[in-house]
């Protein structure tokens, strides 16, 4: 029964955790339980955030390759949509998709949006509503403007999100859902957007009955990812980092007397990081705020699978969990990681990584010269020319797409290894060295990328691996799932192990 | 079989002179043209086979056959040049042993230019039968399918 | 394209499998050959292990009719040579039993026993000593049947004649002597049949003094050289060996020599060698007589190789065998350039020892079934010594009357029992 799974991630962090989760789905990683599909939508009225375009882009790019690959089995084997595509049916991929708009944000401040001029301020008759707003909100928060989000203020940002459960993108996401489909919340309990959001959306889900299939709905499996502090900013403006600590308590107790007494979620995961934390730069929303990638993002990705691994129809009561790893470590490498954790990610990043770099640093050597790069041998079958030519290598489609992507990917991982705590599983390699790529894991036998050239020598010809004109990518990508993890276990560099 | 190679030799190559006619003779009936004959079939197909099924090296060029193909017809030529010295100067046939001992006969001096266009002759031969077993073992070689080309 | 690789190799396969398959059928025939002379040599080579025969007895008959006693009329070349061959150096090495006979007569012929004591003949050999026996007659046909029947096994016998036959005076002398030859004829071949006979005629001439008889009757005195002839039979190895061109070449008075034998008997084994070629060949692998890609000079040159033999089994002078004229081939276009003794060229890988080259050739196309004989010539000098007219006896020292149907008779029958007119032919295969 294919099943699927609508993903909401709500503000800066939403994006960064669906763009961690993007990643692992990219290097292999499945959800379980017959999840076929994934439906990442974000929720951020700061359109011009440069983690949500980001992580839109990485969308984007994940599904104009995974297009590109027939059946896909091994890297981008999950399949990810948009409400928009299931709803209409249509396969056009347009970034724009992954979000739901959020009306009327574009250019006002918060006044304006609720209209605080329009209020009655008759305080003689008991309707100074004007007032009373006061009492909630402060003058800046009144002049903020809106289309950077609510700088941390959860208090605007719950009237806001309010009407975004009318919106027309709600109602067809609606329409989309079937039986057997689930969601998955991620927010983060300190930011602005986030904080408000969940609790938000949480109760229109289980409650709103004007969404379309509102009955499925209220009885599907809901698990959600709340984010304590993990990152501190160099700088005390709008935005006090210092005061994150006192937000996330008062926020912790309102989901405790709400949402968990209530089990109105199934499955509820935590995770943060106290101190150790890195001060990052300050931005106010916009396309400033661009966080670099941490691994608390990563592993609240890990939670959507154990969400989806562990789905069972009915419990009553909300399961809590929380994240942590085996070692507490300034750099994390993957045998801090617990071992389930590890038997999820360690082989597909590994692949992934050795993929990506493999096109950076070992394709110069081989292209044009080792057969799997050939499509001009003399005297053989059809099918013994390959692919996967200069002429692909130099086409648009693989320049805008699979380069692009991976560029990000390689970016990712560079921007977890330089954030506190740092996740650095991986040694900088070059062609010599290429397979020592996990740290603390030297492997046996050559190590250069030379074996990833001849195994993709004696694959190039699989019949599973042909690409055809609307399915460019089907080659690359398979093959490289492929040998790869040949190469991998051959010189036994896969093995999983606790650091001590 | 002797035959058919003692028709490259003498025929082909024009490897033979009625005046030293032992010479011939003994390498034919001895089977001296048998060996040079196997030498330049078998050496090419080993030494190939090794090249197309045994070679896993994944960067392999043109220049990378041709100097395969250069070493096959040295060894060949070496091999050919010891094989055709020992059938001539060590055989078993009194009369052109005695031959070549009589310098007056002429036989020693024509026999020593022998071996060395055995080694040639046999040499060539190799390189065509490599380029023959090069296009048909390139199609079940799985890395080295696109040599020579 | 890979189809048109593979064509091409299935085409390669098939046309060296073609030519080998050809090269093999003419092969398997030239193997058939192989095999055939494989077989015969062992036989042959057994015979020919020189088991060295020697004369056990030799028999002389020496003519003692009158027109014999000329030749003793002093000491005369014939009293030199007869002494000569009573005493040969090697019967007396070897002790050679010997008979001498006086042999003359008719019908009824009569021998005279001499003894077989060389010194006892030398006695006889005078007018006085002659005079025994029937002098008034000699029937040369009796003289020969006699001489024939004592020449077997290791025994030879010597006839010494002036081979005129005793006709009477008939009306028709030629006829009558045409009769006596055939006679004579009669009794080789009835020799022959027996076996193996070597006859040797040795011409020689002596000072004669005393009475010549001709035919039509009377008695003509001459004082002057007349020549004689010594008979020899017997087997034809103990004549090479005892008889050499060169013995018989040395005695007193000696003018010419004819020798007649059976042809089938002899071995001459021969083959093609390259040695002073002009144009190219090659040898067939399996028949060295088989020459193959055979091509004229490219400098217009012609095509010419050699032939080794082993004449050793021929009684025939130096002379005779390296003269060209003795020699025919069947090819009109081919000729032979030189016959020469072996002297010091080696030639390597054959199977016999050669006595002698023979270089042929051609300056027209080449390639036949060449075949080159030896011939069985019968020396010129016989046609030369015969006479039919004896008027002219004075002052003749070459001629006898009738000496062609004598001769005549005796190689006549040679050639009866021969089949063959040459002596050895040599057969090759010219291929182009």
């Amino acid at each position: 029964m294919a099943r699927k799974l609508y993903i909401f991630g709500i503000g800066g962090t939403g994006s960064r955790v669906l763009k961690a989760l993007t990643m692992l789905l990219a290097s292999g990683c499945k959800l379980k339980n017959d999840f076929d599909t994934v439906i990442p939508i974000i929720i951020d009225p700061d359109t011009s955030n440069g983690d949500l375009n980001r992580t839109k882009d990485i969308l984007k790019l994940y599904q104009e390759i995974r297009n590109q690959v027939n059946e896909p089995n091994d890297f981008f084997s999950q399949e990810i949509k948009t409400v928009n595509e299931l709803a209409n049916k249509s396969s056009v991929v347009n970034s724009d998709y992954f979000q739901f708009s959020l009306n009327d944000v574009d250019q006002s401040t918060f006044g304006q949006y609720i209209g605080f001029n329009t209020l009655n301020d008759d305080y003689k008759n008991s309707k100074d509503d004007k007032n009373f707003t006061r009492l909630l909100y402060s003058e800046k928060n009144l002049n903020s403007n809106l289309n950077v989000g609510f700088k941390g203020n959860p208090n605007m940002g719950a009237i806001v999100l309010n009407q975004f459960t009318d919106s027309e993108d709600f109602k067809r996401f609606g329409q989309t859902f079937s039986d057997g489909d689930a969601i998955f919340i991620v927010n983060s309990i300190f930011g602005g957007t986030g904080a408000a959001g969940f609790p938000l959306l949480l109760k229109n889900l289980r409650g709103n009955s004007d969404i379309p299939n509102s009955a499925k709905i209220k009885e599907a499996q809901i698990g959600g990812i709340t984010y304590l502090p993990y990152f501190a900013l160099n700088k005390k403006d709008e935005v006090n980092s210092d005061s994150f600590e006192d937000k996330a308590k008062i926020a912790i107790d309102y989901y405790n007397r709400t949402i968990i007494k209530q089990n109105k979620v199934n499955s509820l995961y935590f995770i943060g990081n106290k101190g150790n934390t890195k001060h990052l730069e300050y931005a106010v929303g916009g396309k400033e705020q661009k966080n670099n990638a941490h691994f608390l993002e990563m592993a609240g990705a890990l939670a959507i699978f154990d969400f989806c691994e562990n789905i069972v129809q009915t419990t009553n009561e909300t399961q809590v969990k929380e994240f942590g790893i085996e070692n507490d470590t300034g750099t994390i490498l993957f045998g801090d990681l617990n071992l389930n954790n590890q038997k999820e990610i360690v082989k597909p990043l590994t692949k992934y990584k050795l993929f990506a770099e493999y096109l950076n640093i070992g394709l110069p050597k081989a292209l044009n010269t080792s057969r799997w790069t050939k499509s001009n041998i003399w005297l053989v079958k059809r099918n013994e020319n390959s692919f996967l030519d200069e002429q692909y290598f130099k086409s648009s489609e693989y320049k805008i797409q699979i380069d692009a992507f991976n560029k990000h990917f390689i970016e990712w991982l560079y921007e977890m290894e330089d954030n506190k705590p740092a996740f650095s599983p991986f040694n900088k390699i070059n062609w010599e060295d290429a397979l020592s790529l996990i740290k603390g894991n030297k492997g046996k036998g050559n190590k250069s990328f030379k074996s990833i050239d001849i195994e993709n020598c004696k694959l190039i010809t699989a019949i599973d691996l042909r690409s055809t004109l609307d399915k460019k990518h089907t080659t690359l990508i398979k093959i490289f799932g492929k040998s790869t993890e040949e190469v991998l276990s051959k010189k036994n560099l896969l093995k999983q192990e606790q650091n001590g | 079989m002797n035959d058919i190679f003692a028709i490259i030799y003498e025929t082909l190559f024009g490897l033979y002179e009625s005046q030293f006619s032992l010479i011939f003779d003994t390498l034919y009936e001895n089977g001296g043209y048998n060996l040079l004959g196997l030498t330049f079939i078998l050496i090419p197909l080993i030494m190939f086979a090794a090249f197309y099924f045994l070679w896993k090296y994944p960067y392999g060029k043109f220049w990378h056959w041709l100097l395969w193909l250069i070493i096959v017809f040295l060894i060949t030529g070496g091999i050919s040049w010891g094989i055709s010295n020992n059938e001539i100067f060590l055989s078993n046939n009194q009369a052109l042993i005695d031959a070549l001992a009589d310098p007056e006969s002429g036989y020693e001096e024509y026999a020593n230019t022998l071996p060395i266009k055995y080694a040639l002759f046999n040499g060539l031969l190799s390189i065509a039968a490599g380029f023959i077993y090069s296009l048909i073992m390139k199609q079940f070689s799985k890395i080295q399918i696109h040599l020579p080309f | 394209m890979r189809l048109h690789i593979y064509l091409l190799f299935i085409l390669l396969i098939f046309i060296t499998s073609c030519t080998g398959c050809k090269n093999r059928n003419e092969r398997l025939n030239g193997s058939d050959t192989k095999e055939k002379t494989e077989n015969q040599t062992p036989e042959k080579k057994a015979s020919k292990i020189p088991v060295e025969r020697k004369i056990g007895k030799a028999i002389f008959y020496l003519e003692n009719s009158g027109s014999m006693f000329g030749y003793v009329s002093g000491f005369t070349e014939y009293v030199d040579v007869v002494s000569e061959l009573a005493e040969k150096p090697r019967f007396a090495e070897e002790k050679t039993s010997r008979e001498f006979y006086f042999i003359n007569g008719g019908q009824n012929i009569k021998v005279t026993n001499i003894g077989s004591n060389p010194t006892s003949l030398k006695d006889k050999l005078n007018e006085n000593g002659f005079n025994c026996g029937d002098v008034s007659k000699s029937n040369l046909n009796s003289m020969f049947q006699l001489a024939l029947s004592r020449a077997k096994n290791d025994t030879i016998s010597i006839l010494i004649s002036d081979a005129i036959y005793d006709i009477g005076k008939p009306q028709a002398p030629m006829n009558a002597l045409s009769t006596e030859g055939r006679e004579t004829r009669s009794r080789f071949i009835e020799r022959l049949n027996e076996g193996d006979l070597q006859t040797i005629i040795i011409k020689l001439n002596s000072q004669f003094d005393g009475k010549y008889f001709p035919v039509t009757g009377g008695s003509v005195n001459l004082s002057q050289n007349r020549p004689y002839y010594i008979w020899i039979f017997g087997a034809t190895e103990l004549l090479n060996q005892y008889f050499t061109d060169e013995y018989i070449k040395s005695l007193k008075g000696f003018t010419d020599i004819a020798r007649f034998l059976k042809l089938s008997e002899l071995e001459v084994p021969y083959q093609a060698i390259a040695h002073k070629k002009i144009g190219d060949f090659k040898f067939d692998k399996n028949d060295k007589n088989k020459l193959v890609n055979v091509k004229p000079d490219r400098n217009g040159q012609g095509f010419y190789y050699s032939i080794a033999v082993n004449f050793s089994d021929l009684p025939f002078s130096e002379t005779y065998l390296t003269s060209i004229s003795n020699y025919t081939c069947n090819n009109s276009n081919f000729s032979i350039r030189n016959v020469s003794s072996i002297g010091d060229v080696k030639l390597y890988g054959l199977n016999f020892e050669p006595t002698h080259i023979i270089k042929v050739g051609t300056d027209r196309s080449p390639h036949c079934q060449l075949e080159i004989s030896l011939l069985n010539k019968v020396p010129n000098w016989i046609e030369n010594t015969n006479s039919d007219d004896e008027s002219n006896i004075i002052k003749d020292t070459t001629h006898t009357f009738g000496f062609k149907f004598l001769t005549n008779a005796i190689s006549e029958a040679y050639q009866y029992k021969n089949k063959e007119s040459n002596i050895i032919t040599f057969k090759f295969e010219l291929i182009k």
